[in-house]
């Protein structure tokens, strides 16, 4: 239990407000579960992969860790540190060895400050010890490959790619342990994408850091992640390594997801495919979140949440009847 | 001229900026044959958001249409006055857009909007909202009676997306075209509103010009695809042709960089350095040549002309020397 | 083959950074400059007239070389009066909208940015304070502490509080759920540091633009409290004073009540024209690249 990370048993819920048929008072308020009874280890230095598509609850996850949401239930550690419960004071100086970077590189910059100011506002918040934030500023830019002639841009005078590059100087600055990147090469060129994941692997190495890597995009988590665990209506569906999961994935929602990546010879079409259309649940679950959609679920898995069940050193899958199961 | 639904002509179109003249969109010319579907590719500043708002006449800041026609089975679009423009957007073309969540209305039900859509057509409210009915059912919304009455935000963005092709559906146009319509959108999803689309081709016969930089979208659904960088065309041609052994340097280093295309797993991904340089107008080099790794000397000293290369046309020095 | 077209340009709406070059970021300096220096005239006194000097032998003067602006009832030289009245328009349109606009600042922040509850209550107070009329508003505030200047400066602050909380306010709420907020609390900024250095700066314009925008409707408040006696007292130059003058006697001479106008319109203009310039000027993104 050494993890640098660790989750366990999270769960978040959001109120949904009475539903208008419902205005009795002893009626009681429904919620929309995001993640429910969620766990996960991070260790140092390591890229797990969290995928699932919009809404399964996968930048809940993030935002819960950084404490922008607060968890219903569960604990996350930090170095063995409980975080859940923290004041948002007590909070703040955790933010220190956490860092996150947000999904939307423009957006996620305060419009009216400079590149310096913006990369060095990590120092004025903490009260760092660090006297030169001019000097710092151009070391954290230069560490992200970028020059000094961008200390005096404005956020919208960047390009996505470099907005983004200002986003992962900031999250460097106070050397963190671990960096949330949710989604962070979205709305990147494709041309681009690889030079943000290329400086990640390099700062990884250079710097140690565990990368909680939140993505819906399977070919680009694929060759960053060491591990991928895959989201589906907040519950963690399978985790494993990633050359496991994506050989033998032990779940089905894995093998749909799968199936729609897109081919490595782009004139390979891909099989149409015909989901279930996607219905809220509310409520704590009390099924296999998945039976809906599932081309193999039973009464079973209607009736009772499923039990992770281990398909090789690491790899888990929550599914009553998990693919591969017979051959092993 | 009328085999093509979409014919654009030497377009080029420059925007003012605090007195300099920036060119967006340098000699495009492309067309789209009737029944088909054409793809664009292009990253960010490659003009295509541009080329899309002029073949709507969607107003732009500070553009000015340099030369080139615009004709939309066979109306030259750009003398057309308002109301006609007006007319040819509501019948002959219609667009679906990146964001579906900003696309509707967020204060009107869908059905309402999918009624209103239809207001050119002389026909009763009653037949009106079956006609609507029909429409969600075809792009496969369940209890389309009962969404009938719901509002966007009741919706996901798949489905709302689906909303937007049952819109395009109510029109009936004989162009649709698609900026970028799954970017926001999953992957399962993804292929379920490519199937929607390709399926809205089949059974209408409108032609489909879709906008995206994700090379699979557009190799998945077009007969033919047109790849732009920094507002001129560099590579066209049959999409098996153009992805099965790119011509320009550019389409083939985008090729390279596209992570589901790199077959074993890597730690470090390929990418083009550089960035897109601005094109003033009186630029005498390749657009591509700061950034293209096969430069040589006369890249940097002349333009390089369009070359038809057995039914594709690529504008690179390299291919004059084969 | 491709002829080329007639230049056809869509919606060419040129909106770029004002510029220094700009006529009317100059006519806003022109007039406002004006203003200032009658102000600081009246300061040192070097008006051609004592603006309180009564010579009734001499009244409804047209405008003539030796009374510019022809004289009042009491044959005062009005443009001496003008002069001086400028230091109330001045004092009373800086330090009432300054102080409102700051207030509103920090009231607004609080609202936006703190607990629900303290938002319900906030508003509760202001709207129940903008149900009474200015009017009666401005009788109980006179009442309490006797017509004089700084009482018109309290019933401006009073009654255009509630328009700047609520500008404020919204203008937070929406800011609040940005994700450059979001990025700042997961950095660890504190409120204060989210509000004073990101939410702010972003508000700032919008609140300025209406700020010199609400500045002629307030000289024009301080003209309806004077002649309802809730404000300046008579001796004294104000142009609301001279205003209600010039009403009274229109049908002994038009002059005085045009007079009067003068320095209302120019005010007004000069920072309307102001309050347009500083959107431009304000706007993050309309800086050069």
């Amino acid at each position: 239990m050494n993890s640098l990370l660790s989750i366990s048993a999270l769960s978040v819920r959001f109120p949904l407000g009475r539903s208008s048929y419902s205005l009795l008072p002893w009626q009681a308020d429904r919620y929309l579960y995001a993640l429910s009874n969620l766990s996960l280890d991070i260790d140092a230095g390591e890229t797990v992969g969290l995928i699932g598509q919009s809404g399964s609850g996968k930048s809940t996850l993030g935002r819960t860790i950084m404490g922008l949401e607060s968890a219903y239930s569960g604990s996350v550690k930090l170095q063995g540190l409980e975080l859940m419960g923290l004041s948002e004071k007590n909070y703040r100086s955790v933010r220190r060895k956490l860092a996150m970077i947000f999904q939307d590189p423009v957006a996620s910059l305060s419009p009216r400050k400079t590149v310096g100011q913006l990369v060095a506002e990590p120092f004025c918040i903490h009260k760092s010890e660090y006297k030169n934030l001019q000097q710092e500023a151009v070391r954290l830019l230069k560490l992200v490959g970028l020059d000094e002639n961008f200390l005096s841009a404005y956020p919208h005078q960047l390009s996505g790619g470099q907005a983004r590059r200002v986003g992962i100087a900031r999250a460097l600055a106070l050397d963190p342990a671990i960096i949330i990147a949710d989604e962070p090469t979205a709305g990147l060129d494709v041309s681009v994408q690889g030079e943000i994941i290329n400086l990640m692997n390099r700062l990884q190495e250079e710097l140690n850091i565990a990368y909680l890597f939140i993505t819906h995009n399977l070919s680009v988590a694929r060759h960053v992640c060491d591990r991928l665990a895959i989201l589906y209506a907040g519950s963690l569906v399978e985790l494993g390594p990633t050359d496991k999961v994506l050989r033998a994935p032990a779940h089905p929602y894995t093998e749909l997801l799968l199936r729609s990546m897109p081919h490595a010879d782009p004139m390979e079409k891909r099989e149409d495919m015909h989901l279930n259309q996607e219905e809220m649940s509310y409520g704590e679950p009390h099924a296999c979140v998945f039976y809906q959609s599932c081309t193999y679920s039973s009464n079973l898995c209607r009736d009772e949440i499923p039990a992770y069940w281990a398909a090789g050193p690491g790899h888990a899958s929550k599914c009553h009847f998990p693919l591969g199961q017979s051959v092993e | 001229m009328l085999a093509n639904n979409l014919d654009i002509e030497g377009l080029s179109i420059s925007f003012s900026n605090e007195g300099e003249e920036l060119m967006a969109l340098r000699q495009v010319s492309l067309s789209v044959p009737r029944h088909s579907i054409v793809g664009i590719v292009g990253e960010s500043g490659c003009g295509k958001s541009t080329l899309i708002s002029s073949i709507f006449r969607l107003p732009m800041e500070n553009a000015i249409i340099k030369c080139g026609r615009i004709h939309v089975n066979g109306t030259d679009v750009l003398t057309l006055d308002e109301e006609e423009m007006n007319r040819l957007r509501g019948k002959e073309i219609a667009m679906i857009f990146q964001d579906p969540f900003t696309a509707l209305n967020p204060v009107l039900t869908i059905g309402s909007q999918l009624i209103d859509i239809q207001y050119r057509q002389a026909i009763s409210r009653k037949e009106k909202k079956q006609n609507v009915i029909a429409a969600l059912q075809q792009v496969g919304i369940d209890r389309a009676s009962d969404r009938f009455n719901q509002y966007p935000h009741q919706f996901s963005g798949g489905m709302l997306q689906r909303i937007c092709i049952a819109m395009a559906l109510l029109v009936k146009p004989t162009l649709l075209v698609a900026d970028e319509p799954t970017t926001a959108l999953d992957a399962t999803t993804e292929l379920q509103i490519l199937a929607l689309i390709r399926e809205f081709h089949r059974s209408t016969g409108a032609s489909v010009l879709l906008v995206s930089h994700h090379l699979s979208v557009i190799a998945e659904l077009c007969d033919r695809v047109v790849v732009m960088y920094a507002g001129e065309i560099v590579e066209e041609g049959l999409s098996q042709d153009v992805f099965g052994a790119p011509l320009h340097p550019y389409t083939n280093l985008l090729m390279q960089c596209d992570p589901a295309r790199i077959k074993e797993k890597a730690r470090h991904l390929p990418s083009i350095p550089g960035t897109v340089s601005r094109v003033v107008k009186t630029s005498t080099e390749c657009i591509f040549v700061h950034r293209c790794p096969q430069a040589v000397s006369r890249c940097s000293e002349l333009v390089p002309e369009t070359y038809s290369v057995e039914g594709r046309t690529v504008k690179c020095h390299l291919i004059s020397n084969e | 083959m491709v002829k080329p077209l007639i230049a056809h340009q869509i919606n060419a709406r040129h909106r770029q950074r004002a510029r220094l070059a700009d006529p009317v970021v100059w006519l806003s300096i022109f007039l406002l400059g004006v203003l200032a220096l009658c102000a600081l005239i009246a300061l040192l006194g070097l008006v051609p007239h004592d603006p309180y000097e009564l010579n009734v032998s001499n009244r409804f003067q047209p405008p003539s070389w030796e009374h510019w602006l022809g004289t009042d009832n009491l044959g005062r030289d009005t443009f001496s009066r003008i002069v001086y009245g400028s230091r109330v328009a001045l004092y009373i349109s800086l330090v009432g909208v300054g102080s409102a606009m700051c207030l509103g600042l920090l009231i607004g922040t609080i609202a936006g940015y703190g607990p629900r509850w303290l938002d319900n209550a906030i508003l509760f107070v202001l709207d129940s304070a903008r149900t009474f009329p200015t009017i009666l508003l401005a009788m109980i505030i006179v009442t309490i502490s006797g017509p004089s200047i700084n009482t018109i400066v309290a019933i401006v602050i009073v009654s255009t509080l509630s328009g700047y909380v609520r500008l404020v306010r919204t203008q937070t709420l929406s800011l609040k759920n940005r994700v450059f907020i979001q990025a700042e609390r997961s950095l660890g900024a504190g409120p204060i540091r989210i509000v004073s250095q990101h939410v702010i700066p972003n508000i700032l314009s919008p609140l300025l633009i209406i700020a010199c925008m609400d500045i002629p409707t307030v000289i024009t408040l301080e003209a309806g409290l004077s002649f309802l006696g809730l404000g300046i007292r008579p001796p004294t130059a104000s142009w609301g004073t001279t205003l209600q003058d010039g009403y009274a006697f229109i049908r002994n001479t038009p002059w005085l009540l045009v007079a009067a106008s003068l320095p209302l319109i120019s005010a007004t203009l000069g920072f309307t024209f102001l309050g347009e310039a500083l959107r431009d000027w304000l706007d993050p993104n309309l800086v050069n690249k």
